[in-house]
């Protein structure tokens, strides 16, 4: 009662009381008040009990007066315990050693590893780790800045395209990605074995052949899957006057290029005649509502709500300790309130933006080849609310798409 | 003179609904199962062995007979014993 403090912080004593007026020990100690605790009987003459140090001295005129005597048996508490240890400091020494050791091992690096490469050998990689500091034995505060040591080791291993370092306790992991090698094929040239074909009929405006023989001329209307470049070399045709063993065999050099045409389109499009916006009507709220367990808590009776429609943003704070994000924190919100505008176009303003609709969206199909030659619009009517309308549209695009060659033929 | 008081207090808690423990010197006991006793308002030990505890009080002596039966905390009022209980009651 006297003080707040646990026993175990001001050290108890366990101590023997021997003598006749055992009952009257008691009493005349605790009106002192002195704090008497676990008393035990042990027989007639003898008691158990359990006393703060501090009472220790004050008990005894009253072991004078009852003529009792006392015995300490044990002692607890930290004062005691901190007596122990300092008489064996050793120990201590020790056991601050061990954790100074473990502290100091732990900040070393013990192994460098590498992750993900398949033609740089490892052994490269981890010499050039070596020269930026990064090896078995360094210490971990010597390593330099991550980004730092990713920008000097591309520069170094041109044929890495990316590098990530990190450290994992006491491991020091290299992940890298190795620039995708050319193939083979594209080193020696070789060429895909295609025709090119048409892939829309259409009208050829202008051909532009880098490799193989092309069959068709400008001003030539193809149909949608006809051959306009041919992969094949030489001459297939046998007529029954040449010669069985033809000096010309056939070779396959694979076709490439581009063929210009002449195309038609035509898309329907559909434009409502009256366009819903929204539009903010300038009242807004900002409140902080707090933020646990991955929800937002929206107190009743503090939060107020806009009437009507509203947008809300959130914002959401979460509580960093160190290095973990916890999972509450606080929301800044914002509601700003709306509402719908109905605009209502006329019907010459709904076919202009229905035609650039079309336009942008025809030039995005085209490629990066095509250019939209006419258009033209050919009925727009109004229909509930909405303008339909076809467009004509009259484009040159790249109509070649290779086809492979078939070996069989 | 000391019963006359007595009496007086007596009176005055009934009439003015206060509860008898808070106005009187009489001993409040609460006993938790058969393993604890609490005594507020004790004048003592009389006897201490661990099967019969005699407490004084302002009403007269409380016994307590029980078996492995101590003390485990006194204070200047309050007694807390630890223990199997099996009887408390006063000696006329």
């Amino acid at each position: 009662m006297q003080n707040q403090w646990p026993q175990s912080f001001k050290g108890s004593l366990h101590i023997d009381i021997r003598g006749e007026n055992l009952a009257d020990f008691i009493n005349q100690a605790t009106k002192a008040g002195l704090h008497l605790s676990k008393i035990l009987w042990v027989d007639d003459q003898r008691i158990c009990l359990t006393i703060p140090v501090a009472d220790f001295y004050r008990l005894r005129p009253f072991l004078r007066s009852t003529k009792t005597r006392v015995r300490i048996r044990n002692k607890v508490g930290l004062p005691f315990w901190i007596a122990r240890v300092k008489r064996r400091h050793f120990f201590l020494w020790g056991m601050g050693l061990f954790i100074a050791i473990i502290i100091f091992l732990s900040s070393l690096v013990w192994s460098v590893e590498v992750e993900g490469n398949e033609i740089v050998p490892t052994r490269e990689i981890l010499s050039s780790l070596q020269q930026e500091g990064v090896y078995v034995g360094q210490m971990k505060s010597q390593i330099p800045k991550i980004s730092h040591l990713q920008h000097h080791l591309m520069e170094k291993i041109p044929r890495l395209s990316w590098v990530g370092f990190r450290i994992e306790g006491t491991r020091a992991i290299l992940t890298v990605v190795e620039k995708k090698r050319i193939t083979e094929e594209e080193q020696k040239g070789e060429h895909r074995r295609v025709n090119l074909v048409a892939k829309r009929s259409g009208m050829v405006t202008d051909i532009q052949v880098e490799r193989g023989h092309p069959l068709v001329d400008v001003n030539d209307i193809v149909k949608k899957g006809q051959l306009i470049v041919s992969g094949r070399y030489g001459d297939k045709k046998k007529t029954p006057d040449t010669v069985k063993d033809d000096p010309i065999e056939e070779k396959f050099v694979g076709a490439e290029g581009k063929v210009l045409g002449e195309v038609w389109y035509e898309s329907t499009v559909t434009v409502p005649l009256t366009q819903k916006r929204k539009v903010y009507t300038g009242r807004r709220v900002r409140e902080t509502h707090p933020y646990l367990a991955g929800r937002v808590v929206r107190l009743p009776f503090i939060t107020t709500d806009l009437e009507g429609e509203a947008e809300f943003i959130q914002r959401v704070h979460k509580i960093n300790v160190w290095k973990w994000t916890l999972p509450f924190g606080w929301v800044k919100e914002e509601q700003l309130a709306m509402k719908w505008v109905y605009r209502k176009l006329s019907q010459k303003n709904g076919i202009l933006i229905g035609r650039q609709q079309a336009r942008v969206q025809m030039l995005s199909r085209l490629g990066e080849d095509g250019r939209i030659l006419e258009e033209k619009i050919l009925h727009a009517s109004e229909q509930s609310g909405k303008v339909v309308m076809k467009i004509h549209f009259t484009v040159i695009e790249n109509i070649a798409s290779p086809q492979p060659i078939l070996q069989g033929e | 003179m000391r019963k006359i008081g007595s009496r007086v207090r007596k009176f005055a808690s009934d009439l003015l609904d206060i509860p008898q423990d808070v106005m009187t010197d009489v001993p409040r006991i609460l006993i938790i199962g058969p393993y604890r006793v609490h005594v507020e308002n004790h004048h003592g030990v009389e006897k201490f062995s661990d099967g019969e505890i005699r407490l004084r009080t302002a009403r007269g002596v409380l016994q307590i007979i029980g078996a492995q039966l101590k003390i485990q905390a006194i204070y200047s009022h309050d007694i807390w014993i630890d223990g199997t209980v099996s009887e408390v009651k006063y000696l006329d």
